[in-house]
């Protein structure tokens, strides 16, 4: 029998019931997950993705040296002024940097690397 | 018949049993305040910094559009700064509090969430409760005004307004961290009594 305003079947109905009541039944027995599990979980994924976001950016780094670099040498062969390859160079070395510089960078404002520490967080795997 | 002292007591133990459920969910607090200042806080602070080595390039790659000097010191300045939040909205309220016996401002909201689970009393819990709240909603708000900081140098931006929303989450977060003495600075300019909030919360 199937309902004309819905266009859905008794036994899809039934169904549905039937997996709604024991998702409800056995889901507090089986799951046992909390809100906070789901922070936990997101936070690990967040390691996870700033230690694959900190490896790209160094990779982009070695790249942006290296064209950097290439750039400058032909540009002394063909003796003409450097333009962008300084600022790659350097852009390119700060890429690759980019936690130390960050870990300076806090040393030289808080005075001391209170708190929370750079290189802690990124191997930490969202545990502490 | 029953008594006015039964009823009272069976009055509190009803309270006692509702407030349960809010002490509970205060319970999940301790670690949306981990992640929030373990995970959220330096991954947003790292990105910050990436974001002005990007501006660097930038600079003068396309002619200096979309990035600034300012924007690049801005951003090298508050990267740092957010992923040391704790320690930077404790400084803040150092500033405006002055100095005050409190739990690290890491486990700020798990220690209220501990009080409320150890408090006999219903008030004690649900008060307890309703503070670590606030204090996560304020990590939240703190988190939210560096990133209004971060994006202040950029010369597409509104500088100005960017820095005074930035400003405003910032002071509201550190009054939301520290609603503890907040109100008992509060309670102590009206009805003159010291610490009145913190005993209400057997602290």
């Amino acid at each position: 029998m199937v309902d004309k305003k819905t266009n859905v079947g008794f036994k899809s109905k039934f169904g549905a019931m039937v997996a709604i009541g024991l998702t409800l039944v056995l889901g507090p027995a089986t799951a046992h997950a909390k809100i906070s599990d789901w922070f936990g979980n997101a936070g690990e994924e967040v390691v996870a993705i700033a230690n694959v976001l900190v490896l790209i950016f160094g990779a982009a780094g070695v790249v942006l040296t290296g064209i950097g670099v290439i750039g400058a040498i032909f540009a002394k062969k063909n003796k003409q002024p450097m333009e962008h390859q300084p600022w790659f160079i350097i852009g390119g070395v700060l890429c690759i940097l980019l936690v130390p510089l960050t870990m300076a960078l806090s040393e030289s404002i808080a005075g001391d690397d209170q708190g929370m520490n750079t290189q802690d967080f990124l191997n930490s795997k969202g545990e502490f | 018949m029953a008594d006015s002292g039964q009823i009272i007591s069976a009055l509190k133990g009803g309270a006692t049993e509702i407030m349960q459920y809010f002490v509970n969910f205060s319970g999940e607090f301790s670690e949306i305040e981990k992640v929030i200042i373990y995970v959220f806080a330096p991954a947003v602070g790292i990105m910050i910094s990436a974001w002005g080595i990007v501006d660097f390039l930038k600079l003068k790659k396309s002619g200096g559009q979309g990035a600034s000097p300012a924007s690049i010191i801005t951003r090298f300045v508050v990267g740092p700064i957010t992923i040391q939040l704790s320690a930077f909205v404790r400084a803040l309220s150092e500033s405006i509090f002055g100095e005050r016996e409190f739990q690290e401002a890491e486990t700020l909201a798990a220690s209220y969430a501990t009080n409320a689970q150890n408090a006999a009393d219903p008030v004690q819990a649900g008060l307890s409760a309703m503070v670590a709240f606030m204090v996560i909603v304020g990590w939240v708000a703190a988190l939210r005004g560096m990133i209004a900081f971060a994006r202040m140098g950029s010369p597409q931006e509104n500088g100005y307004e960017l820095f005074s929303t930035g400003a405003a989450r910032l002071i509201a977060a550190t009054f939301l961290c520290m609603f503890q003495f907040v109100a008992d600075d509060l309670i102590a300019s009206v009805g003159g009594g010291a610490k009145q909030f913190s005993s209400a919360l057997g602290l």
